[in-house]
């Protein structure tokens, strides 16, 4: 029988306890991976975005806050045809949102959050309070190699005041975007960043990519599969392509006039003045048949039975590809080919001509 | 103004000093931490989180574990936390076994262990397996479970597992992400699989990965990788998985590891978000748990077990990591007074197809593997068996202060043909065990004839401690313990007979008194502090110890299903209370301290 | 952000180095440091291997449709491909793309070393553009089907080689760095990840998280010091050429070591192509519970082996066989010509066998099985061992 047993019990809890004591846990610098200050940034400053979809095409998506009174960019997709689109912040606040602007050949819109907040739910208490936005008239360094951090609403995952889901990669490269969207074309054929660990999800299109510091560098488009590798892209548009499609969408808002889309499909390719054989089955290669007397070709050097290689930096495997190539040059610009004759490999520079 | 995106990096190259590389993967187990100048090149840092990656990786990675049916097909993976061979993965890794509950574990050292499948969490998506070990001395390795409420966004995670069963040497692959959400809740399939507060990664977890363990950047599992998102590619990485968190899982582990269908709690009401009520009850089954202990249509939701409730999904999110039975602790306001209710949480049934077969209980074959595993150089057995029962007696010398208690601990077990029946602890500084009966109704009737109460040293000090309580929890549920000269009170606690403590059972401010509730026992830890047992009024399980501050009138509340922050006691040692406008000291020495 | 504690070294063995070491640990840093200088190494990387990296172009070729094509090329034209058997069928929705790949130099003398994937629409002309621009034509040696590695060789000399990692000395956990030129550009693209394992796919491949695809496959996936630890290649424990690409940037990415390389590109440099190694048999798919044997192609390797219907394969190699996966994991690895060890079991009693595995070209039809096989009736047992 004794009188000391009591007492021993209880220390254990006494330690159990001290160990909860926070510095100890903040102290362990391991364990956060060094993307502190990219998510502090990051998460305030991307919505939750709700509106139309239908089959594959879900109805959610995101969206980066631009300005602190509410401009929103976000993917040109079938979500902002809704009647009402809604605006998750991430305090929970819900806010509509109007379509300010839409760029059919980017894929990109502009919203603008309205005041007044959705009906049913609860005003946030600081609803005159500025926006946490980031500032696009800056400069901010993005190189292959760096490490970014993406934040949106892929598949949904975060609902009303959660955070949304975060994904960590580097910038893979800068490139030329050459994709399709299922059988067609992808309109954007400017610059993106690929990155190598970054998917594009169903609802991720719109989220915000930033650096390290936690400025912005790019938003992720819409799901894209490469015409070069024909898998899916891992992409965002850089900084610089938004902020352009952000002042011409505050100037065609202004009632200046846009300027004109550039519709490759319609307009007859430029022609250099080659003609390929039609000699194949299936796939024909783009062997030269015939070069145009005095045409951009022919004073270039494009001789009878090379065959293209590539066009401006793309494979040509085919005469249909060589249409299509043709398709996108802008009027003037000039044309890179690469040919095999016999063993050899020939670089050629056709210089189109003006109008 | 536009702005531009350089990309062409040589523009924007840091100008760094670039000291010698030193060639430390070529190099294993030293630190590159040597620089001639003594001064830290850049590149230091990096090698220096390279090799402890490395080395982390090297010590957790032999516990991972292949998961293979019986015909070596491949299933999933799973993670020991013990040396005696225990291990989790996930239900539906096993839910093909189920029948046999059989199936291999493959190491990492390439070698093929026959698996069994203990307790099995349908509703979460858990199971419990052990390793059967080659010989009695065996010990698996193993890997610690860590405090998964300490994970925040944006913290290093490792994926270890065997995604599409690549491995051919059992070798576990590994990925490493970040922590990319948490709290996360995620739909079940018809009320089976639903992951509830569980951890997002965007490390790599793919088909195979199932049931395999999540890791921080310290080696201690967070999480049991059990889902993925995936887009319309097919079944691959799309950088969502999604781990069930290891607070969750080890609520569960003393019924999974007495091989019991565990069921989760629920509170039959429902909360909702409203405008300016913040999150209120509005409904509330009449013959359910909530209403039993006195909560009410209308009563406003401040916090659970602690957690202050903000949202609704929070709330919904919260209780899917409770088993049956569990208390919670429900802080609620009405008519502006704040008030406190115990609810004790009903089963969910979890639905199945096919029913589980019937759960087995610890056998003998598993406290003998306690035994073992605790057995080391300075250990000595002795183990005197008649035709009836088996007593085994186990010393031992502690000599690595890391490895327990820092002293002698006496390990004895009465078994009754195959069941450990009784189960005694005693150390040499004082603190001692008692002896546990298994839950097995049978086993205990008839080893009520056979076995005579185990006596230890009767002349010895004895006195409980809680880490010993904590070890019988976790072997299997207490339900009575008896030692000379002490009383139970229940919960595996033990008090010195004659000792008169303050003794009651809470009302609810209501009045009501609830009898799903719990009783109360309080100790007076210095003239301002007090720390109060809980035990559950039915089962008489040691539910919480709580201890308060009569000065600001704070509670804290250490639930003892935390089995290993119990178990991190280490003596000699001081403790500091930290109570609002008091600080209380206290030294744990060797020595039991006199009072 | 500065409020991390000094981060403490373990000193024990230069006692001397004391005081400088003690004035490191006092050094503070950034959270984010460790990523920033992470950053700048993985440009190092991509910046140190250009010059090795070559662009693979392909002109011509097509996407195999339903079955690989790649082992039509000594195929009858009158045997309907619906007939025969042991035929590789894709397997896999993924297309081909015909755009760029990425190859490493191999050798000074303008061998190249990439992956066979790059060649799987049988293209009609490639073109290897080398790190000083050089564009030139290249003749595929020949390719390793199994191991997914191929060999091209241009008109060059005195190219720079890269260095390459010792695979002895790669650990689990290390960072991986893999290049590849598949999105064109002069620059390579950058994919990191960590070393997730090695002794994958028989001991053919590291296996790394770092995400690999068509953008890299053929490429090199570098140490943090620029060092080659292997060639990215599509992988998967199934043969087939496009086993493993549906895995692309899934996070599970094989890259084969330098010694693995070098004993294939001996061979290679021969113009001998390793491809799948075949067995030529079928199996029961009623036996349940073992792997027995249905129908023997004839002629086979099996049937030169006198192994008969009805017989259990138990063992293959090294590895115990309990259903059809197994035998399939046990020898995908294993090209034609290759011998296997096969443990087989006839009327309860186990003996051995070694049979050399045949393309599948070489295999001739499925002979019609007149009765049910009775796996009572007595078989003559030859002079094998056990």
């Amino acid at each position: 029988m004794m009188r000391a047993s009591y007492s021993l019990m209880v220390l254990p809890v006494l330690i159990a306890m001290t160990a909860n004591v926070p510095a100890t846990h903040a102290q362990d610098r391991d364990s956060n991976a060094g993307f502190q200050r990219a998510i502090d940034s990051v998460m305030p400053r991307v919505v939750k975005l709700y509106g139309l979809g239908a089959g594959k095409q879900k109805g959610y998506g995101t969206g980066i806050i631009v300005s602190d009174d509410g401009d929103v960019l976000t993917v040109f997709s079938l979500l902002i045809d809704a009647r009402h689109i809604r605006a998750v912040l991430a305090d929970g606040t819900i806010h509509q949102a109007e379509v300010i602007h839409r760029d059919r050949q980017r894929q990109l819109a502009l919203l603008r959050l309205t005041r007044p907040t959705a009906p049913g739910t609860s005003p946030a208490p600081n609803a005159l309070d500025p926006f946490p936005s980031f500032d696009l008239d800056r400069d901010v360094n993005a190189a292959v190699g760096d490490w970014v951090l993406a934040a949106g609403n892929a598949f949904k995952v975060a609902d009303g005041a959660e955070p949304v889901s975060i994904a960590h990669g580097i910038i893979s490269t800068r490139t030329r975007l050459d994709a399709r969207r299922r059988l067609k074309d992808f309109p954007y054929r400017g610059d993106v960043l690929i990155f190598d660990g970054i998917t594009s999800n169903p609802g991720a299109p719109g989220s915000a990519v930033v650096n390290l510091d936690g400025e912005l560098v790019g938003m992720i488009g819409r799901v894209v599969t490469s015409n070069q590798t024909y898998t899916h892209l891992n992409y965002a548009l850089p900084r610089d392509v938004l902020d352009e499609f952000y002042l011409e969408s505050l100037a065609a808002e202004q009632g200046e006039p846009t300027p004109p889309e550039t519709t490759d499909q319609s307009e007859t390719p430029l022609d250099p003045g080659i003609r390929l054989s039609r000699v194949g089955y299936q796939r024909i290669l783009p062997f030269v048949e015939r070069v145009k007397f005095g045409s951009p070709a022919q004073r270039a050097g494009v001789r009878k039975d090379d065959l293209i290689l590539s066009l401006n930096g793309r494979n040509i495997p085919d005469a249909d590809e060589y249409k299509r190539r043709l398709s996108y040059l802008e009027p003037g610009e000039s044309i890179d080919l690469v040919v095999q004759r016999g063993r050899a490999i020939v670089s050629l520079r056709i210089e189109m001509d003006e109008k | 103004m536009k702005s531009h995106i350089p990309v062409d990096r040589r523009n924007h190259r840091k100008c760094r000093r670039r000291s010698e590389r030193f060639l430390l993967l070529a190099l294993p187990g030293v630190i590159s931490a040597i620089q001639p100048l003594g001064e830290a090149s850049p590149d230091d840092l990096v090698q220096q989180t390279e090799a402890r990656r490395i080395r982390m990786i090297e010590r957790v990675s032999p516990a991972v574990v292949c998961v293979l049916d019986q015909k070596l097909r491949g299933g999933g993976s799973g993670v020991l936390i013990d040396p005696g061979g225990y291990g989790l993965t996930n239900f539906h890794v096993v839910a093909g076994m189920m029948e046999g509950r059989t199936g291999w574990g493959g190491l990492g050292n390439g070698e093929r262990y026959v698996m069994e499948i203990l307790g099995v969490d349908v509703t979460g998506d858990v199971a419990m397996f052990r390793l059967i070990p080659p010989d009695e001395d065996f010990a698996f390795p193993f890997v610690p479970l860590a405090d998964s409420d300490q994970v925040r966004l944006g913290d290093t995670a490792v994926a270890m597992g065997n995604p599409f069963n690549i491995s051919e040497d059992y070798s576990p692959s590994i990925s490493v992400g970040i922590v990319t959400g948490t709290h996360r809740y995620q739909w079940g399939v018809r009320g089976n699989l639903t992951y509830t507060n569980c951890i997002q990664v965007d490390a790599a977890i793919n088909p195979g990965n199932s049931g395999g363990p999540l890791f921080n950047a310290q080696g201690e599992v967070i999480g049991i990788n059990g889902r993925i998102s995936v887009n319309t590619r097919g079944r691959f990485n799309v950088g969502f998985g999604y781990a069930i968190s290891a607070n969750q899982i080890r609520r569960f582990i003393p019924a999974l590891r007495a091989g019991r269908l565990t069921r989760h709690g629920t509170w039959h009401a429902r909360v909702d978000a409203l405008e300016d009520k913040g999150v209120v009850f509005v409904e509330i089954l009449k013959s359910g748990p909530s209403y039993e202990a006195g909560l009410r249509v209308g009563d406003r939701l401040m916090a659970l077990d602690g957690v202050p409730i903000s949202t609704a999904n929070q709330v919904v999110s919260l209780l899917g990591t409770y088993p049956q039975n569990w208390p919670i602790v429900t802080e609620v306001q009405r008519d502006g007074r704040e008030y406190e209710f115990v609810v004790r949480l009903d089963p969910v049934e979890p639905r199945m197809r096919r029913p589980v077969p019937q759960p087995r209980i610890v056998n003998r074959r598993e406290v003998h593997r306690v035994f073992s595993a605790y057995q080391n150089a300075n250990d000595t057995v002795d183990s005197p068996t008649t035709p009836d029962h088996a007593v085994w007696y186990v010393q031992r010398q502690h000599d690595d202060p890391e490895a327990g208690m820092g002293n002698t601990e006496h390990f004895a077990a009465l078994w009754y043909e195959d069941q450990p029946v009784r189960m005694a602890r005693s150390y040499a500084d004082g603190s001692s065990g008692g002896i546990i009966e298994y839950d097995d109704k049978k086993a205990v009737q008839r080893a009520g004839d056979a076995a005579e109460p185990f006596d230890l040293d009767p002349e010895q000090t004895l006195t409980l401690n809680a880490l010993y309580i904590a070890f019988f929890r976790w072997l299997a549920p207490v339900e009575q313990l008896e030692l000379g000269g002490l009383t139970h009170i229940g919960g595996g606690v033990l008090i010195p007979a004659g000792a008169e403590p303050t003794k009651h059972i809470p009302r609810s401010p209501s009045g009501y008194l609830s009898p799903r509730t719990l009783e109360v026992i309080e100790y007076e830890l210095s003239d301002e502090a007090k720390a109060r047992f809980a035990f559950d009024i039915e089962t008489h399980e040691l539910v919480r110890i709580i201890v308060r501050d009569e000065v600001s009138g704070t509670d804290v509340s250490i639930y003892l299903s935390d089995y290993r922050k119990l178990g991190e006691l280490k003596r000699p040692c001081t403790i500091d209370v930290y109570g609002t406008g008091y600080h209380y000291r206290d030294t744990l020495s060797h020595e039991a301290p006199e009072r | 952000m500065t409020h991390n504690s000094p981060r403490l070294f373990i000193i024990g063995l230069l006692a001397a180095c004391a005081m400088p070491l003690a004035s490191m640990a006092e050094q503070d840093h950034s959270p984010d440091q460790l990523l920033r200088e992470k950053q700048e190494m993985f440009r190092d990387v991509a910046e140190k291997m250009r010059p090795f990296l070559v662009r693979i172009d392909t002109v011509g070729g097509s996407q195999p449709r339903g079955f690989l094509s790649t082992e039509d090329d000594e195929e009858s034209p009158q045997q309907p491909r619906s007939q025969n058997p042991f035929r590789e069928t894709v397997g896999s929705s993924f297309t081909i793309a015909d755009g760029a790949t990425t190859g490493i130099v191999y050798s000074p003398d303008g061998f190249i070393i990439t992956s066979s994937f790059n060649f799987i629409r049988e293209p009609v002309v490639i073109s290897v553009t080398l790190g000083d621009d050089r564009r030139l034509v290249a003749k595929l040696v020949a390719r390793d089907q199994v191991r997914k590695i191929a060999l091209l060789k241009v008109d060059a000399d005195s190219l720079a080689v890269p260095e390459w990692v010792d695979r002895t000395s790669v650990r689990i956990g290390q960072s991986a760095v893999a290049l590849g030129l598949g999105f064109g550009g002069e620059h390579p693209s950058l994919s990191v990840g960590i070393i997730s394992a090695r002794n994958r796919m028989h001991g053919n491949a590291f296996q790394t998280d770092a995400r690999l695809s068509p953008a890299n496959y053929g490429g090199p996936v570098c140490d943090l010091h620029g060092r080659v630890i292997g060639i990215a290649v599509p992988m998967a424990q199934r043969p087939g050429e496009l086993a493993g690409i549906d895995m692309y940037d899934s996070g599970v990415g094989f890259a084969v070591p330098k010694d693995r390389v070098d004993e294939i590109v001996s061979v290679l440099q021969t113009g001998r192509s390793f491809y799948r190694g075949w067995l030529g048999i079928q199996i029961n798919p009623r036996a349940r519970d073992a792997v027995v044997i249905g129908n023997i192609a004839d002629p086979s390797p099996m049937r030169a082996a006198g192994v008969l219907p009805g017989d259990k394969v138990i063992g293959a190699e090294d590895r115990e066989i309990r259903h059809f996966g197994h035998l399939v994991q046990a020898i995908y690895m294993i090209p034609a010509g290759e011998p296997v060890y096969l443990l087989l079991e006839r009327n309860e009693r186990q003996f051995g066998k070694v049979v050399t595995l045949a393309r599948n070209t070489e295999l001739g039809d499925l002979p019609d099985l007149e009765e049910p096989f009775d796996p009572s009736t007595p078989t003559p047992q030859e002079g094998e061992e056990e």
